[in-house]
């Protein structure tokens, strides 16, 4: 069971709620996905055209809602985003993402670690978007950070885990739930990430935009268990190099 | 606890071992199987797994050090140790400008590296006597460390702000019920107290820390086990600090106390082979308690830092037939003696591994606990 | 109550989901009476609004299609408590922030 701030959660996969073609389309798939959390981002209302409200497409008592501080592009702005999700319901829970650069959409280090802070002060449960810095999540942890979500890749490119080599080491490292967020673009990376140790994973573009959201949904959710099963099981390792089975070495000194 | 490891370490097959070898990440599962009776078969390849390792992480190099024994006093009677209050030994407390005198001659033998020992003693040799030590020896050499009386996080972070950028502090052995029946009443019985001792230390800004068990007090790969969860505790938490194994084996002592479970040269190499094949970073320390032709051949294999030409009575290297050391040392090689053994075999004697001028600026950035 | 449209508020959010819904509404006309009775005007998501004297922030919320619990306001600068929207009276010249929760998120 995933447990992030002392909250159990049965599926491993967490998915975004942007992109998708319809409300409709959306809340299939996530049904399909069998999430047990969305993230979802905080924007004015369209007073001409209130539209549909997402609260009444996703039941809150089956989702855990996630709000995200998306378009923040420093600590203070996001810190006021996370004030405002507070008090529009969603509870203590935030997803900290300062990107102040809108072509490459990269967390800023700097700003996340100083929102984390702020925000742990003021009594949220803070789960930060970073890049893959092994020091960094060092310092977000001491911060207070509830979990950390770590990069597989930038956004929307679906090039995998790039940042398999640093998310080994942060997984390593960690004292806290890690999510692997972003890049995902097929199920075999979820299933990769969850096999390397992640306890869970972050999931949007590659189901919203799929051909098929619903039947994508599901692919990820299985690639999730298959993942996180194999990595419970006790994967047989590769060994970097083969293991000698007449070595050399002579221990004849040893008495 | 170490009941229910033994019963895990007899039960590990010969299939495991050799997955643990073949690991990319060796975690404790595989440390259990590589300190496990099956491995003793492939002894053979732990050797030249840890030696590829050690090579990868910290090249052809060792590093020399040497301690000053500053006194032979002590509160204590461990019941396997020389200096134990019960024994009947000449006591030595050596005056601040002694122990310069016996830091002089290891400078100019040309150590950069040495470790303050002391007995547990706080009332004739406590943080003030360090602190005032310390001090005059940091411009001397390039660290100084210590193993000395488990000390609070305030006293070690003032040690540290003083130039001390180490601590070594042993467990002894990590089975509680042994632990208790080898201290008699008295502030070292408390087992959880100096559990702790080295997170303290860590807390309060210390460079280095080394753990360690006095193996031959209870089943070396139970104790192996131990200290592998408490290593990697420690790193979970100080991410910062550098550590170090050491594994110091029961030798003859005054008392004559006699290893409840021996531990062989071969039981020796297996438990640090494995320990380097858990730990690809850690500090891993053989002392002049072994042999010269042990520590010959242990060279390339896993160790990383070796004492030499060590003295262990206080004032022993200004008058080397004091009597009243801590135990009979097995090498009893120079420096010069072990420098040419180690550029003999191809490798490099590191004596100067940092330098007091980083200490002096991180003491001062560093906010005291 | 009667909606007064003043202008036209556009959101250009990346990742904003809208959903199907025909756009628009058509200007209504108003007596002279109704309209004395919505002379204050305050500001709104950026855009003027003018709204009837003495109207709690609840209703005009509600007024708008919107169910207060869903939405999180910020006044003058300063989020609001929920408790606090059916006492609130707006106030000429008062800056008004409504938001929610929508689909969407950079990170995806």
């Amino acid at each position: 069971m995933l447990t992030i701030a002392g909250r159990t959660f049965t599926s491993r996969l967490i998915v975004g709620t942007g992109k998708f073609a319809s409300s409709a389309v959306m809340q299939a798939a996530i049904e399909a996905s069998g999430t047990g959390m969305v993230t979802v981002a905080l924007r004015r209302v369209d007073l001409n055209d209130p539209g549909d409200d997402l609260m009444a497409v996703l039941d809150r008592r089956q989702y855990v809602f996630l709000p995200n501080t998306s378009g923040a592009r420093n600590a203070a702005e996001a810190v006021r985003l996370a004030h405002l999700a507070r008090a529009s319901g969603a509870g203590d829970w935030v997803k900290l993402e300062v990107t102040p650069d809108p072509r490459t959409l990269l967390p800023d280090p700097v700003e996340t670690l100083k929102a984390t802070e702020a925000l742990v002060k003021d009594g949220f449960i803070v789960l930060p978007y970073m890049n893959a810095d092994p020091i960094l999540a060092q310092h977000l942890q001491a911060a207070g950070a509830a979990a950390i979500m770590p990069l597989g890749s930038l956004i929307g490119t679906n090039q995998g885990l790039l940042t398999r080599f640093q998310l080994e080491i942060i997984i390593e490292q960690a004292r806290v739930p890690v999510v692997v967020d972003a890049g995902l673009g097929a199920p075999s990376h979820a299933a990769q990430a969850m096999e390397m140790g992640a306890d869970a994973v972050l999931v949007n573009t590659a189901i919203a935009v799929a051909g098929d959201p619903v039947r994508m949904a599901r692919a990820f959710a299985a690639a999730v268990q298959a993942g996180r099963d194999a990595f419970e099981s006790g994967l047989g390792v590769t060994a970097p190099v083969a293991a000698a089975s007449s070595p050399q070495s002579g221990l004849g000194f040893l008495r | 606890m170490f009941a229910d490891l033994q019963a895990r370490l007899a039960a590990v097959s010969a299939p495991e071992v050799e997955r643990a070898l073949a690991a990319h990440r060796v975690g404790i599962d595989g440390l259990i199987a590589l300190l496990s009776p099956a491995a003793d078969a492939m002894l053979a390849a732990m050797a030249e797994r840890s030696a590829a390792i050690t090579r990868q992480r910290f090249g052809s190099t060792m590093q020399l050090f040497a301690p000053i024994y500053l006194s032979n006093l002590c509160q204590n009677r461990c019941l396997y140790c020389g200096f134990s209050a019960d024994n009947r030994i000449e006591r030595r407390v050596l005056t601040i400008e002694q122990a310069e005198d016996e830091a002089a001659i290891l400078h100019d033998r040309g150590f950069s590296h040495i470790l303050l020992v002391a007995g547990e003693a706080p009332n004739r040799l406590g943080v003030d006597y360090l602190e005032a030590l310390a001090l005059r020896l940091r411009d001397k050499f390039a660290a100084v460390s210590m193993e000395v009386q488990p000390l609070s996080t305030g006293e070690y972070a003032r040690l540290f702000k003083a130039g001390i950028t180490g601590v070594a502090v042993y467990q002894e052995t990590y089975d509680r019920g042994i632990y208790a029946s080898l201290h008699p009443p008295g502030p070292k019985r408390d087992f959880d107290f100096r559990l702790a001792t080295p997170a303290r230390a860590a807390e309060a800004g210390m460079r280095e820390v080394g753990i360690g068990a006095l193996l031959g007090l209870a089943d070396w790969r139970a104790e192996g086990v131990a200290l592998a969860l408490h290593l990697a505790g420690l790193r979970q938490h100080f991410w910062q600090t550098a550590f170090t194994v050491s594994f110091p084996r029961l030798r003859p002592a005054v008392g004559g106390f006699t290893a409840l479970a021996p531990v062989s040269e071969r039981d020796l190499a297996q438990l640090l082979f494995a320990m380097r094949l858990f730990d690809h970073d850690i500090g891993l320390l053989l002392s002049t308690r072994e042999e010269a032709r042990f520590r010959d051949g242990m060279l390339g294999l896993g160790p990383t830092r070796y004492s030499a030409g060590s003295c262990t009575a206080p004032g022993g290297y200004g008058n080397p037939a004091l009597p009243g050391e801590q135990f009979a040392v097995g090498d009893h090689r120079s420096m010069d003696e072990v420098s040419a053994m180690i550029r003999q075999q191809g490798f490099d004697p590191v004596r100067k591994d940092w330098d007091p001028s980083f200490q002096l600026a991180v003491a001062q950035s560093r906010q005291v606990v | 109550m009667i909606h007064f449209i003043s202008t036209f508020f556009r959101c250009g959010n990346r990742g904003l989901r809208h959903n199907g819904r025909h756009n628009g509404r058509r200007h209504q006309g108003i007596s002279n009476t109704e309209y004395r009775m919505m002379n204050m005007k305050i500001i709104c998501n950026g855009a003027k609004i003018a709204v009837e004297d003495e109207l709690s922030l609840a209703m005009f919320l509600r007024g708008k299609g919107l169910d207060p619990d869903t939405v999180a306001v910020a006044c003058d600068g300063a989020i609001l408590a929920r408790e606090t929207y059916a006492d609130l009276r707006l106030r000429e010249g008062m800056v008004l922030e409504v938001v929610r929760f929508v689909g969407g998120g950079a990170s995806c």
